[in-house]
């Protein structure tokens, strides 16, 4: 047997090219290349090698898939990382539209029976409170973050409403049910948001009256500094100038002026006019 | 390309057309069952690995880098179209130069034929290790080079071929 396999191996030696096969086929190939029938590859940049450029001569489906693949792979990162970072955004901020679509609408894909979505609207209106909260502790609220917030509630509870017509269709006092809790949890919340955000306005409205007060105060002493000191204009409101004071008596008058202005008389009404505003 | 490399690279594939062109054919055929298309692709590798050169790379080992190339292109031709039949290539013939004795011819095509009819049984796998390690008498690593496979599947590959070429020539007594 090993004798005829060795037999088998030799006719198989033998089988090559002809002489005249091989002189036929030397000068085909060679003249094919004088004729340039062949592509001469341009050389890479070594350098570009280092940074794993692919060269625009040799695309690769490789290459094009591992860039493919970390491009991919950063996309994801940065994603997830924008949407971690808009968890604490409020109304207003640069994050919160990324809050709102996108984490949340990833959310919102991933829930399915009617009930996990109604708990989950629920959830969400709760969070919207919770921000406008945070709004009013750090003095945010403006008619642009109110205005935010409101209609983002608005659309969770139209979304509640269609979940629970659904519900309704299957199980209607379930239906009613939800309805009720949700109406119950969601409005006593509602209502003490919007006495903040109220006494919120009335305190804006009380500090600025104060500031505004401040800022008159401040600007009638520095006149009256003036006229007393011989700046002001003396000969344009005759009637209104100060008499010219004796020297003794000039420096003790001028303290008074400054330390207290308490001692003017308009002051005073316009600070009970500000204290009353809240009762009011 | 500068004329000197240019000549440099002839001169380069010119020897090793000389050394290397008769064994590739032989792999081609033994592969393809046609001379033709063997020839076809014996020219192809050439070129190929001319082009290769041109781009300014090296090549350690010439010899398994001109079966690799060989190879793919075999594995390309067999994806266009089936490679022709037995039946086909005994109805075609040979296309031998005359310079040989008729005698001969015919002896070398008889053995050819026998011996590609034998080989055809062993499935393409075993097939290919015989062709590389017995006609071509390659050695292992050079096998797993052109194969793409560790020197130990080879190796089993080369004991499973042999064994099962054995069965077969013990059955046509």
């Amino acid at each position: 047997m090993e004798n005829r396999m060795d037999k088998m191996i030799e006719a198989m030696k033998r089988s090559g090219m002809t002489a005249g096969e091989k002189a036929r086929l030397r000068a085909e190939l060679f003249a094919s290349i004088e004729n340039g029938n062949w592509k001469e590859t341009p050389v890479s940049s070594p350098y570009l090698k280092h940074f794993g450029v692919p060269s625009r001569f040799h695309f690769s489906w490789k290459t094009f898939g591992k860039i493919g693949a970390v491009s991919a792979l950063s996309l994801l990162f940065v994603m997830g990382g924008l949407t971690y970072a808009s968890g604490s955004a409020l109304p207003g901020d640069l994050l919160y539209p990324i809050k709102i679509n996108l984490k949340e609408g990833i959310e919102d894909k991933l829930t399915f029976a009617p009930a996990q979505k109604i708990a989950l609207r629920e959830k969400r209106i709760q969070e919207r409170f919770t921000e406008m909260e945070k709004l009013i502790k750090e003095n945010k609220v403006t008619p642009e973050t109110l205005s935010i917030v409101n209609s983002e509630i608005q659309v969770e509870k139209e979304k509640i409403n269609s979940d629970i017509e659904e519900i309704n269709k299957g199980n209607p006092q379930a239906a009613e049910e939800a309805k009720q809790n949700l109406q119950t949890s969601i409005d006593a919340r509602q209502d003490k948001i919007g006495s903040q955000i109220k006494a919120n306005d009335d305190l804006n409205s009380i500090n600025d009256s104060l500031s505004n007060f401040k800022d008159n105060l401040n600007n009638e002493y520095q006149a009256e500094s003036k006229l007393l000191s011989g700046e002001g204009d003396k000969s344009a409101s005759g009637t209104e100038s100060l008499p010219a004071m004796e020297d003794g008596n000039s420096a003790s008058s001028k303290t008074d002026a400054g330390v207290n202005p308490e001692n003017d008389s308009s002051g005073s009404s316009e600070t009970n006019t500000g204290a009353d505003s809240p009762a009011q | 390309m500068a004329e000197v490399e240019k000549k440099n690279l002839k001169i380069t594939l010119e020897k090793a057309y000389e050394e290397f062109a008769d064994a590739i054919f032989r792999y081609c055929y033994f592969h393809t069952s046609s001379r033709e298309k063997a020839l076809d692709i014996t020219q192809d590798t050439f070129i190929k690995t001319l082009e290769y050169l041109s781009g300014g790379k090296d090549i350690d080992n010439l010899r398994p880098f001109l079966y690799r190339v060989a190879r793919n292109l075999i594995i390309d031709e067999r994806r266009k179209k089936k490679a022709e039949s037995l039946d086909t290539m005994r109805e075609n013939g040979f296309e031998l130069s005359s310079e040989e004795s008729e005698i001969t011819i015919r002896e070398k095509v008889f053995e050819a034929k026998m011996a590609l009819e034998t080989i055809e049984e062993l499935g393409e796998k075993y097939k290919e290790v015989i062709i590389l390690r017995f006609v071509e008498d390659m050695s292992v690593k050079d096998m797993a080079k052109i194969l793409g496979k560790s020197e130990n599947t080879v190796s089993v590959r080369i004991h499973r071929a042999v064994e099962k070429l054995k069965n077969i020539l013990g059955q046509e007594k």
